[in-house]
C-alpha cells in the first residue's frame, strides 16, 4: 500500500490579506454609516433650526442669515462631508447652550470618567463572578448552583436605576457609608476617587455579573467533563487545583470576548449610574445635552462612543483569534 | 481506477444522460474541493441505475447536480434530450419538475410546520395545477398508493408520524408530480430493516406501474441488488465500475473496490452478520488532496507504480460490465 | 444490513445544523422541559397585567393623571389595602395603583409593538440575508453592525434629543433597538435551515425564491425568533423605563413606571419608600416574567428540534 497523503496545504497568504482588507472595508463602512446617522439627527429635528436658535419674532432676513451661517442652505451631502472632515480633525463644533464651550473639550473631560467606571466595574464584576461560577460549576445542579442561578437570574431583571436607587437609599442615606453626588478625579486623589467610585461601580457591575457568571459556569461545566480533567482527577489532584489550573484557563476564552465587548458597550451604558450619582462622565453629559436639545454635544458623544465600541470590538476579535488555538485552527 | 471515460454510455433513447459531471465546493479557507470529477452515465426509460460508494465519494453530490440544485461546476445533464445547462431560470424550474428527489433523512425532508395534506399537494399548488378538489383527490390517491391511509394522516404534521411514514409522505409528494425520473438519495439508510424491505417493494411496484426511471443512491450493495438494473460504483468522485445487476453475482473479476464492497455484504446463513472487513483498513483519503493516478491505489491490494502515474479509463470488459483498472481489465 | 456510514471529510452541507448542542448541566436538571410552577405564575402575572391594563378605563380606579381632580385627596398616603388608595398616593394625591396600571398600559403597548415591528422587519431582512448570501448579506451585515455600534441607551437618548417623546416615536426608536438582534438570529437560523432537505425539495418541486422564503423558511425561523422576542420585550421595558426615569422618555403627568420611580429621587424615597417600591415591584415582576418565559420557551423549542 502506498501512502503519500500530503499535509493539507495552507491557505495562500494573499487570500488572507484580501480577507483582512475586506474586514477593514466593512469596518470603515460601519463607521461611515454611524457618522452619517449621527449627522442626520439634525435633520430629524422638528422645526427650523434658525427659529430654534433665534427664537420667534425676528425679521425673515435674520433667520436667513443664520441659515447661511450654519450652511443650512447647502446640499445635504456637502454639509455632511464638511461636518465629517471637521470631526476627523477633532472639531465637533460648539455647544448650543451657554456656556458655548468647545464640544471636544467637554468630551475630553468626560471620557476618562466613563472609561474608569467601565474598567473598574468590569474588574469588580469579574472578581465576583469568577468565584461564583466556580462554586456553581463545582457541583452543577446542586443546591449552591441553583441558588446562584436563581439570584443571577433575579439580578438580570433588576434595572440598574432601581438597583442604584436602592443602593443609595441603603448605603448612603440610611447608613451613611458613602458620600453622594461628588466626584474626585483620579488625578487629584486616588483613595478619594476609589471611595467615591465604589457605589457607582458596584451598580454597573451588577449589570454584568449575571451574564459573566452564567457564561463562565456553563463553560466550566463543559470543560470539567473533558478527559484531561478526568486524568488530573485520576492522578489525585485536589478539586480546587483542578478548578483553578486545569479547568479555568480553557474555559475562559468566551468570557474574555464577552468582557471585551462589555467594556465597549459599558462606556455608553454608564448613563444611568452617572446621572444617579451625578458623575461628570459621557452618560450624564449626553443626557443633559439631550434634555436641552444641545445637538452638537449629543452628536459628538454618540460618535466617540460608537468609534470606541467599534475599535474595541475589532481589537477583541483580533486578540481572540490569536489567543484561542481552536479558532486559529478553524480558520486554517 | 478513478476512471473517466464514456465507454459505458448507450446510444440514444436515454431518459437521462450525464456527461463529464464535475462538482466543486469551496471550503472555508477558499480552497476548492472536487466532490465529483468527471462522472458520466445514462438511465433508460423504466430503468433503475444505482450509484454505490462510501459516504463522501460524491454520490449525493451527483444526485443534486443532476437536479441542478445547485448546478454542477462542469459537465452536461440531459433530461429527455434537453440540456438543462442551457435553460434559463424559469425553464429550468419547469423542467426540473420531471425529476423528483427523495432524501435520506425522512424528517428533515418535511417542513415541520406543514400538514401531510399540504406537503403532498405542495407541487400542485406551486404550479397551480388542477382545482382544489382534483388536487385533494390526487393527493389521497397517491397517499393510498404509498401505503398510507389518507384519512388517518391527512391532518397530521411530520412529528406525529414515524420515520417510515415520513419517508412514504416524501415519496408520495414526489410521485404526485408524475416525474419521469425519481432520484432516491440513500432513502433506506435511516430506516429499520423491516421497513427497508417494505419500502423496496413499494419502489419496485411503483416503478413497474409508472414506467419510472430511477437513480438510486446507496452505500450498500446488498440493498441495491434487489432493485437495480444497472450499478455504478464510485470512489472519491470517480467511477470504478459500471455493471448490470446480473454481472454482480457472476463470479467474474470485479474492480478491487467493488470486490471490497461485495465482501462487506453479509451473506445469508453466515455466522458473521457484522460487515467483515468493512471497506476501511484505512480511512478515505482527503478529497482536498486526492491521490495521483488511480484514486483507489492507496487502499488497493493490487496497486503498482503505474497506478500512481496513470489514471485508468473505464473500459469494456463484457457487454454488461465496464471497469476502470489497470490490473483487472 | 443497514450500516451507519463512516463520517468522511466532506459531504455536501449536512442537515441538522439547527439543533444547538444541548447545553450542559442546565438541561440535566430535573426540571426538564420546564413548565413548572414558577413559569406558570409568571405567565399568570403577565396575563393579569395585560388584561387589567387593557380594561383599565373600565375599572373603578383612582385618578392617575389629572392632578386638578385630586385636590381633595390625601398626598403621600401610605398603602392601605382597605382604603380608597390601596397602594397609596403620590405628591399630587394621584392614586398609585391607577398609575402603575396606566403605566403598564403604556409600557406594554409601546414595547410589544416595538418588538413586533422588530421581529417582522428583522425577520424578513435576516432571512433574505441568510438565504441570498453574497453581496446582499454583506450589505445587511454592515447595516446591522452599524446599528449595533451605538449602545442601546445612547441611541435612544440621541433619538430622544430630536424626536418628541410621544408613544409613536418611542415605538420607532425602540424597534430600532430590536431589529439588529432579530436580523442576526433570523440570518443564522436561515443559514442552518436552508441546508435542510425540505428546502431543496421545495426547489425541486419548482418553488420560486419568494415562496421558499415565505412558506418554508419564515414559519420555522419564527419559532426561533419568538423566545428572543420575549427577552427583547423585557429589555425594551427596562430601556423605556430608563428613558422616562432620566426624564427624556414619556413625560409626566402621563404615568410610566420609569417616571414614577423617578418621583422617589432626592430623598423622597426615604420618607415614602412606597413611591419607588410600588412601581419598581411591578417593573421587576414583569421583566422577570418575560425573561423567564423567554428562556423556558427557548429550551422547550430547542429540545423539540433535537427530538425532530
Amino acid at each position: 500500500m502506498v501512502n503519500d497523503v500530503e499535509a493539507p496545504r495552507r491557505a495562500p497568504r494573499p487570500k488572507r490579506a484580501r480577507r483582512a482588507a475586506g474586514k477593514a472595508a466593512q469596518l470603515l463602512a460601519v463607521l461611515l454609516i454611524v457618522s452619517f446617522g449621527t449627522f442626520m439627527l439634525s435633520a430629524l429635528l422638528p422645526g427650523d433650526p434658525a427659529v430654534a436658535i433665534l427664537g420667534e419674532g425676528h425679521p425673515p432676513e435674520a433667520y436667513e442669515q443664520v441659515r447661511q451661517e450654519l450652511g443650512l442652505n447647502d446640499p445635504l451631502l456637502s454639509r455632511y462631508v464638511e461636518w465629517l472632515s471637521a470631526v476627523i480633525r477633532g472639531d465637533f463644533g460648539t455647544s448650543l447652550i451657554p456656556p458655548q464651550s468647545e464640544v471636544s473639550s467637554r468630551l475630553a473631560s468626560a471620557f476618562p470618567v466613563s472609561l474608569q467606571l467601565a474598567v473598574m466595574a468590569l474588574i469588580l464584576a469579574l472578581v465576583i463572578s469568577i468565584p461564583l461560577a466556580m462554586v456553581s460549576a463545582y457541583r452543577a445542579g446542586g443546591v449552591v448552583d441553583r441558588i446562584v442561578s436563581a439570584i443571577t437570574f433575579g439580578i438580570l431583571s433588576v434595572p440598574s436605576f432601581v438597583a442604584g436607587l436602592l443602593l443609595i437609599a441603603i448605603a448612603v442615606n440610611q447608613f451613611e457609608l458613602f458620600p453622594r453626588a461628588h466626584w474626585v478625579r483620579l488625578t487629584d486623589s486616588v483613595p478619594d476617587n476609589l471611595y467615591h467610585a465604589f457605589l457607582p461601580v458596584l451598580t454597573i457591575a451588577l449589570l454584568e455579573i449575571p451574564t459573566f457568571t452564567r457564561l463562565l459556569r456553563s463553560d466550566l461545566v463543559n470543560t470539567l467533563q473533558e478527559d484531561f480533567v478526568l486524568a488530573s482527577r485520576a492522578k489525585g489532584m485536589p478539586s480546587w487545583r483542578i478548578m483553578l489550573f486545569d479547568a479555568f484557563r480553557p474555559s475562559s476564552y468566551s468570557i474574555i470576548t464577552v468582557v471585551g465587548l462589555a467594556l465597549a458597550s459599558l462606556i455608553g451604558s454608564t448613563v444611568i449610574v452617572e446621572t444617579l450619582f451625578s458623575l461628570p462622565g459621557m452618560g450624564s453629559l449626553v443626557v443633559h445635552a439631550a434634555g436641552q436639545g444641545d445637538l452638537p454635544i449629543v452628536q459628538g458623544a454618540v460618535l466617540v462612543i460608537a468609534v470606541t465600541y467599534v475599535v474595541i470590538n475589532t481589537a477583541v476579535d483580533a486578540a481572540y483569534s490569536i489567543v484561542d488555538p481552536r479558532i486559529r485552527r478553524a480558520q486554517n | 481506477m478513478a476512471g473517466t471515460g464514456k465507454a459505458h454510455l448507450r446510444d440514444g433513447g436515454a431518459r437521462l444522460t450525464v456527461k463529464d459531471l464535475v462538482v466543486e465546493f469551496r471550503t472555508k479557507g477558499d480552497q476548492r474541493v472536487q466532490a465529483v470529477s468527471g462522472v458520466s452515465f445514462d438511465v433508460l426509460p423504466g430503468e433503475t441505475l444505482s450509484i454505490v460508494g462510501e459516504s463522501g465519494c460524491g454520490k449525493s453530490s451527483v444526485a443534486r447536480a443532476v437536479m441542478h440544485l445547485p448546478a454542477p461546476t462542469d459537465g452536461a445533464v440531459q433530461l429527455n434530450a434537453l440540456d438543462l445547462g442551457s435553460l434559463d431560470k424559469k425553464a429550468l424550474r419547469r423542467s426540473r419538475v420531471a425529476m423528483q428527489i427523495v432524501f435520506q433523512d425522512p424528517v428533515a425532508s418535511l417542513n415541520p410546520r406543514r400538514k401531510v395534506k399540504d406537503l403532498v399537494q405542495e407541487g400542485a399548488s406551486i404550479w397551480g395545477r388542477g382545482t382544489a378538489k382534483s388536487r385533494d383527490r390526487d393527493a389521497r390517491e397517491v397517499l393510498d398508493a404509498v401505503g398510507l391511509d389518507p384519512d388517518v394522516v391527512w391532518n397530521r404534521r411530520p412529528h406525529e408520524l414515524s420515520g417510515g411514514q415520513c419517508q412514504r409522505v416524501s415519496i408520495a409528494r414526489a410521485l404526485v408530480m408524475e416525474p419521469d425520473l425519481l432520484i432516491c438519495d440513500e432513502i433506506l439508510s435511516s430506516l429499520d430493516v423491516s421497513i427497508q424491505a417494505q419500502m423496496l417493494n413499494l419502489l419496485r411496484e411503483t416503478k413497474a406501474q409508472r414506467q419510472l426511471s430511477m437513480l438510486f443512491i446507496a452505500h450498500d450493495l446488498a440493498v441495491v441488488k434487489n432493485i437495480s438494473d444497472r450499478i455504478l460504483v464510485m470512489y472519491l468522485g470517480k467511477v470504478c465500475e459500471v455493471l448490470d445487476v446480473e454481472a454482480l453475482d457472476r463470479p467474474a473479476t470485479h474492480h478491487p473496490y467493488t470486490q471490497l464492497l461485495l465482501e462487506s455484504v453479509p451473506t445469508v446463513g453466515s455466522s458473521r452478520v457484522v460487515p467483515s472487513k468493512a471497506p476501511a483498513g484505512q480511512d478515505l483519503p482527503s478529497p482536498l488532496n486526492p491521490p495521483s493516478g488511480c484514486r483507489f491505489r492507496t487502499r488497493c491490494p493490487l496497486a503498482t507504480p503505474r497506478c500512481a502515474v496513470e489514471e485508468p479509463r473505464l473500459e469494456r470488459k463484457s457487454d454488461d460490465q465496464f471497469i476502470a483498472c489497470h490490473e483487472v481489465a | 444490513m443497514p450500516r451507519t456510514e463512516p463520517i468522511s471529510a466532506i459531504t455536501p452541507p449536512a442537515a441538522g445544523a439547527t439543533t444547538a448542542p444541548p447545553g450542559p448541566a442546565a438541561e440535566t436538571r430535573p426540571r426538564g422541559a420546564g413548565f413548572d410552577v414558577l413559569t406558570l405564575m409568571c405567565g399568570l402575572w403577565l396575563l393579569t397585567l395585560a388584561v387589567v391594563a387593557l380594561v383599565a378605563p373600565l375599572l373603578p380606579l383612582g385618578e392617575h393623571q389629572d392632578s386638578a381632580l385630586t385636590l381633595a385627596e390625601p398626598i403621600y398616603a401610605p398603602p392601605d389595602l382597605a382604603s380608597a388608595h390601596p397602594l397609596g398616593t403620590n405628591a399630587l394625591g394621584l392614586d398609585l395603583l391607577a398609575r402603575v396600571i396606566y403605566g403598564a398600559r403604556i409600557s406594554l403597548v409601546v414595547c410589544i409593538s416595538a418588538v413586533l415591528i422588530g421581529m417582522a422587519v428583522g425577520g424578513i431582512v435576516g432571512i433574505t440575508a441568510g438565504y441570498l448570501r453574497g453581496k446582499v448579506d454583506v450589505v445587511i451585515g454592515v447595516l446591522t453592525n452599524s446599528l449595533l455600534a451605538v449602545p442601546t441607551l445612547i441611541m435612544l437618548i440621541a433619538l430622544a434629543s430630536v424626536l418628541r417623546p410621544t408613544p409613536q416615536n418611542m415605538v420607532i426608536a425602540l424597534s430600532l433597538v430590536a431589529v439588529p438582534g432579530m436580523i442576526r438570529v433570523a440570518r443564522a437560523q436561515t443559514l442552518a435551515l436552508s441546508q435542510r432537505e425540505y428546502v431543496t425539495v421545495a426547489r425541486a418541486l419548482g418553488a420560486r425564491r419568494s415562496r421558499v422564503i415565505l412558506r418554508e423558511l419564515l414559519p420555522n425561523v419564527a419559532l426561533a425568533i419568538i423566545p428572543l422576542g420575549m427577552i427583547y420585550i423585557s429589555a425594551l421595558i427596562v430601556a423605556e423605563a430608563s428613558l422616562s426615569f432620566l426624564g427624556i422618555g414619556i413625560r409626566p403627568p402621563q404615568p410610566t413606571w420609569g417616571n414614577m420611580i423617578a418621583e422617589g429621587q432626592d430623598g423622597k424615597m426615604e420618607q415614602y419608600p412606597f413611591l419607588v417600591i410600588v412601581p419598581a415591584f411591578f417593573l421587576f415582576l414583569t421583566v422577570f416574567s418575560f425573561n423567564l418565559i423567554g428562556e423556558r420557551l427557548r429550551k422547550v423549542w430547542d429540545t423539540r428540534q433535537v427530538k425532530l
